[in-house]
């Protein structure tokens, strides 16, 4: 390989590195962000800092979602007294249907509902398609150490949760 | 008529009008010029998707959604150059994620004085005249329903209409699907029947239902792989006690409510396709092109090349005869085909539910495969010379084993080709099995013909007799190299075994791998006639172990030994409850584990008894390091595996069973001397 197309490799996976870097190695602000919980009160999402903090967003259209949502229960119950917090962002504009779905499935975590600024804020943690469910997870310090636009299982996030309590 | 059409990725669906329980309908906005008007959407028969015991309905693979758009009617004043179809669609596309989707759409059409035909886009008709077929014909207000307990109950007369009437006494099956949200349990499909001179629908209400008194739904009825669909409206009649029963078969289905998880189900009779009538022409030189490709894959790539390399060795051989190898060979992929596509029809025609790749769906097909590949990559690996035994056999002339040598070539390239077309043509390859049988057979054997037209070119240009490279040490190279590839294409094979039977049936077909290498080095030893007599014996022997050990499907009937993994927690609430126990710690490298679970433990004789005397079976699988089963076993005493503790029912003092078991030694265990 000649040194030009060394130097394009070498130059472009620094980039990629940098990027990937920037877009994840800083703490996300999650002071920005905040949304209407089933209750109407508004909740800002730096309100659990210092937890283990995952994002779960979903809708009650979305079958997936709903499969998934027993096994976020079971986390938060089997972990929640010892930091880890779920919290739910149904991407929807009717709070009653989503107060239903969430009794019917015992979530026992808060849920929050919003379409527009929670699809923004997707967007910003990237999933841009709107694809859901997707789960964001991050740390105590508020980096993001866990993403996926899929659903997850209670073995791969107690495994990726518990050295962390 | 304006129609959009949606493709969403293989495993990909969107939803239908009445999503079911999760989902959300495709929306259409429609933006047009004062005057004009959009209409409903012409739904498709939709399919029943069912997902971890959520049900919905929906459409996977190409959906055409028809829309009549009328313009605006006579001279409204209005002066302009042409007709304005705007459109924002929204719909739901969901497989394992759900990603919502937005689009927006422009038609412009010009306008032209009544009766002109300005220009025909023959394709988008010929696809909208399609999807129009199969439309949903109103039969109106005509139905009963009413709603005792969770059962509903609807009737209508088949006399509501002289097409319905006829439709419904030839039909194969019926089903109905609602449109009124949230009315019934989608779970539970409805029964629905013809008799007395009615349509009757039994069907489960949602639990959480609000009373409603009116129902609208449709009936779908297949005939002969066309489904119809009528649209029906009924209306609450409180006072009607329908004295219905349904028949046999609908009884028993009602009051059974399983379904299997992660199935999607076309539930009315054969294929949902709507009859396109092809280009002819386009099918075949698709099906040519396709058969061209194929020689560039893994499987089939090494078995041409072989082709080439015997052609390269008969350089001196006569144009003539040249020219037959080539018939021949090409003789033999388009004969194979054909056979291949014969099976598939005479399936289809007898009912089965088949697509391209359905012989991939068979553990016995795929192990047989991946042998048929790793033979030949041994062969090819140089291990030993395959086609020299050919010629030996009955006394066949030189040239007429030549011919019939490329024939069973051709025959090979094609068998050969099969697993490698599923992954990348498999969907032209159905939609092929799924035409009329004419269209199949063509297409089928253009298929054979690309398949065969390199080594035929080869075969047939003169000047490619000279052009062709001089024997040499680069054959046997290339040999060797080549049967990487097929290496590969096994690899690919057994991963799908794994997949399908699990690792017990992978072990098996590496088993029959094993045996076939020996096989291989048998027949080696048997051209170099070493070892005398044993050497075709052995031959045959691998092979015939080879072939035994390919895993097959369990029978059904067993009855499966359930097991619940051990807790110290579980065993105690046992013990607590009375209940008899049988522990089993167990590990996946522990040989002796294995055998017992296999002759003693997982028969029928212990599954009968554990059933009817209500013992738990607690499996303690330490084949990873746990804890908690190391601390138990060392409370028991031991500090390995395999270990049998049975409890009988109220007693709480472990009973050890030896390490050789037998269903006896178990059974026995259980009863009080």
């Amino acid at each position: 390989m000649n040194r030009f197309l060394k130097r394009v490799c070498l130059l472009t996976f620094w980039s990629i590195a940098v990027f990937a870097g920037a877009t994840f190695a800083e703490p996300f602000d999650l002071s920005k962000w905040s949304f209407p919980d089933l209750a109407g009160d508004e909740a800002s999402l730096d309100r659990w800092q210092g937890k283990i903090l995952a994002l779960n967003f979903w809708a009650t259209w979305c079958s997936p979602c709903l499969q998934e949502m027993p096994e976020l229960v079971a986390l938060q119950s089997a972990y929640g007294d010892k930091g880890l917090q779920f919290v739910g962002i149904a991407v929807e504009t009717d709070a009653s249907q989503v107060a239903m779905m969430a009794e019917k499935l015992s979530v026992n975590y808060p849920v929050l509902v919003d379409e527009d600024v929670a699809l923004e804020l997707a967007s910003a943690l990237g999933n841009s398609d709107a694809a859901m469910p997707f789960t964001v997870i991050f740390d105590r310090s508020g980096e993001v150490i866990f993403h996926r636009k899929g659903t997850v299982g209670f073995e791969e996030i107690s495994a990726l949760v518990e050295p962390l309590l | 008529m304006a129609a959009l059409i949606l493709e969403p990725e293989s495993g990909w669906h969107t939803y239908w009008e009445n999503p079911g329980d999760t989902g959300l309908p495709t929306r259409l906005t429609w933006r047009l010029m004062e005057g004009a008007h959009a209409g409903e959407i012409v739904w498709p028969v939709p399919e029943r998707i069912v997902v971890g015991g959520l049900v919905n309905f929906g459409f996977h693979g190409k959906t055409v959604l028809p829309v009549e758009i009328s313009p605006p009617k006579g001279d409204s004043g209005i002066r302009v150059e042409a007709f304005t179809i705007d459109l924002t669609a929204r719909w739901l596309v969901c497989e394992e994620v759900c990603i919502p989707g937005k689009a927006d759409f422009s038609l412009v059409l010009p306008w032209a004085k009544a009766g002109t035909v300005v220009s025909v886009d023959a394709d988008a008709s010929r696809i909208i005249a399609d999807a129009l077929m199969a439309r949903r014909v109103e039969l109106g207000d005509r139905a009963r329903f009413v709603v005792r307990g969770n059962a509903l109950s609807v009737a209508l007369s088949t006399a509501a209409s002289e097409e319905f009437l006829t439709d419904t006494q030839a039909a194969a099956s019926l089903a109905f699907l609602p449109l009124t949200p949230d009315a019934l349990a989608h779970a539970t499909p409805a029964s629905v029947w013809v008799q007395d001179g009615e349509l009757r629908i039994r069907a489960a209400t949602r639990v959480d239902a609000e009373p409603f008194e009116r129902l609208s739904g449709v009936v779908v009825v297949s005939n002969a792989g066309v489904n119809r669909q009528y649209q029906i409206e009924a209306e609450l009649d409180a006072s009607w006690v329908p004295q219905f029963t349904p028949p046999r078969g609908y009884e028993e289905s009602l009051a059974d409510a399983n379904l299997s998880d992660g199935t999607a189900s076309t539930l009315w009779g054969a294929s949902t396709d709507v009859n396109e009538n092809p280009s002819l022409l386009l099918m075949a030189i698709f099906g040519f092109l396709g058969g061209m490709i194929l020689n560039l894959m893994p499987c089939v790539f090494p078995v041409l090349s072989l082709k080439v390399v015997k052609l390269a060795e008969s350089r001196g051989v006569s144009p003539r005869h040249r020219r037959a190898t080539g018939f021949a060979y090409t003789a033999g992929t388009v004969a194979t085909f054909l056979g291949i596509a014969c099976i598939l029809l005479v399936l289809r025609a007898t009912g089965e539910q088949i697509g391209w790749g359905f012989q991939l769906q068979s553990p016995v097909f795929v192990t047989l495969m991946a042998y048929l590949l790793f033979f030949l990559g041994l062969s090819m690996s140089g291990m030993f010379e395959l086609g020299a035994g050919l010629t030996r056999v009955g006394n066949i002339s030189a040239d007429d084993s030549k011919l019939m040598g490329s024939f069973a070539t051709g025959a090979l390239a094609t068998i050969v080709a099969t697993p490698c077309t599923a992954p990348f043509m498999g969907t032209a390859m159905g939609f092929a099995v799924a035409q009329p049988p004419h269209i199949a057979l063509i297409v089928f054997t253009s298929l054979g013909l690309g398949l065969a037209s390199p080594f035929l070119a080869v075969a047939l240009i003169p000047a490619m007799g000279t052009r062709l490279p001089r024997p040499g040490v680069w054959m046997q190279t290339l040999k060797e190299v080549l049967a990487f590839p097929l290496f590969l294409t096994c690899v690919w094979l057994l991963w799908v075994l794994a997949r399908q039977a699990g690792p017990d049936a992978l072990a098996r077909a590496l088993i029959g791998g094993v045996l076939l290498g020996l096989a291989a080095w048998f027949y080696r030893a048997a051209q170099q006639r070493r070892m005398g007599r044993f050497a075709p014996i052995g031959t045959l022997l691998a092979l015939v172990g080879a072939l035994l050990v390919v895993p097959v499907p369990p029978s059904s009937e067993e009855k499966t030994l359930t097991s619940v993994a051990w807790s110290e927690a579980a065993l105690d609430t046992a013990l607590q409850d009375g209940r008899a126990v049988f522990v089993n710690f167990t590990a996946d490298w522990c040989i002796t584990c294995k055998v017992n679970e296999r002759a003693a433990i997982e028969r029928p004789r212990v599954a009968d008894y554990f059933l009817s005397n209500d013992v738990l079976y607690l499996k303690a699988d330490w084949s990873l390091s746990d804890p908690a089963i190391t601390r138990a076993l060392a409370e028991y005493g031991r500090s390995g595996v395999p270990l049998y503790v049975v409890f009988r029912a109220g007693e709480s003092e472990p009973i050890f069973l030896p390490q050789v078991l037998t269903p006896d030694t178990i059974v026995s265990a259980f009863q009080r001397p």
